[in-house]
């Protein structure tokens, strides 16, 4: 994915991959607790991809999908969404509330926000910790809509540095069972200069 | 048989009768349909960000609305849309988020309409119909045949503007 002319290196991709993989290592951990049963999380993918790639993260760029947005705007600036089918978002509320509320109720939304919140709390988190810089990210909020409309969004905000955005990319388990959901950080080439710096890697110039 | 073009994200295509032309999830973007009514012959443009002056990373000029708009109008009169009859259709322009990445850019969906008004006044297009702002995401398809643009959205039935 990445380019020839591109400054990322390998050294870079894997400190990403790690730091997604610790992040999403202990999202899947506190979700489990909350939820009571076995979430896991694939080692994230990290990647350049323009628009098209990106929108169809979930599948179609037409399907409906429930997101819950972040904005991550002190240590490093990206926005990492949970996004989900809402076949997906239906099992988790049932999780959660055990019972059919349906994720489209005010009781369903409510507890996919909370999930959400705690998943994207943990990341954080753990990004924290790992690197000693504070992070700052915004309440999460929940949007459902067409998948490109949504995907447009962070897209938008980076393309004004990049055309092609950074993507750390996570799929999720619940039990055994793969959903079409993921864990995702969107941003632009640089910006996680300053955390591989405090990690040692020197940034992507370096 | 007829085709439904497809227009991406900052990209632009035109159609002639029987083809429809479309894009699909129009965020804040705008959609900006050019036709005539006559020749058959229709063109559409997914227009992102406003101004192409305020952001350095501007080599694709159909990114936006002061450029994006001039381009699609060269293709469509060197295709031989009548000029004397040029119209639009606008849709999308939406605000996805309430506090999401506001901070920044302020609300781009309000001014990528803006944007397209004061460009399509500039070059005297009228607009003959728009569905525009609020806070859902669009999916547009032009038939430059009857010279409707169907809209659809999560949710709710399709309509026609």
């Amino acid at each position: 994915m990445f380019n020839a002319d591109s400054n990322f290196n390998k050294r870079v991709i894997d400190t990403l991959t790690e730091m997604g993989n610790i992040g999403a290592g202990n999202a899947a951990t506190s979700l489990s607790v909350m939820l009571k049963t076995k979430i896991m999380m694939s080692i994230p993918v990290v990647e350049m991809c323009d628009f098209e790639e990106l929108e169809r993260v979930v599948g179609s760029p037409e399907s409906i999908v429930v997101g819950v947005f972040s904005t991550i705007s002190e240590g490093f600036e990206a926005v990492i969404a949970f996004l989900l089918t809402v076949d997906d978002a239906e099992l988790f509320v049932k999780l959660a509330l055990g019972e059919d509320a349906g994720w489209n109720t005010e009781m369903g939304v409510s507890a996919i926000s909370e999930i959400s919140n705690i998943m994207i709390g943990s990341y954080v988190a753990s990004l924290e910790t790992l690197t000693g810089t504070k992070i700052r990210y915004s309440l999460p909020e929940v949007c459902v809509d067409i998948a490109g409309a949504i995907l447009s969004v962070p897209y938008i905000e980076y393309s004004q540095v990049n055309d092609e955005s950074l993507l750390i990319s996570s799929e999720l388990y619940v039990g055994d069972h793969k959903l079409d959901g993921h864990l995702i950080m969107i941003s632009y080439e640089n910006s996680y200069d300053l955390l591989l710096e405090k990690l040692g890697i020197g940034g992507t110039n370096g | 048989m007829a085709d439904i073009i497809r227009v991406g994200i900052a990209d632009m295509n035109t159609c002639r009768t029987p083809d429809m032309i479309t894009t699909i999830g129009l965020g804040s973007c705008v959609g900006v349909v050019i036709y005539d009514g006559i020749s058959g012959l229709a063109g559409l443009v997914h227009i992102m960000l406003p101004d192409s002056n305020k952001i350095n990373n501007n080599a694709n000029k159909l990114k936006f609305a002061d450029t994006g708009i001039d381009l699609l109008l060269e293709k469509l009169i060197s295709e031989g849309i009548k000029e004397y009859s040029l119209k639009a259709k606008i849709a999308g322009g939406a605000q996805m988020f309430n506090h999401i990445l506001k901070s920044s850019i302020g609300n781009v969906g309000e001014n990528n309409v803006i944007a397209v008004k004061n460009k399509l006044s500039e070059l005297k297009i009228p607009i003959i119909s728009e569905d525009v702002g609020l806070n859902f995401g669009r999916t547009i398809v032009f038939n430059p045949e009857t010279c409707e643009l169907a809209i659809t959205r999560a949710g709710a039935e399709r309509y026609i503007i």
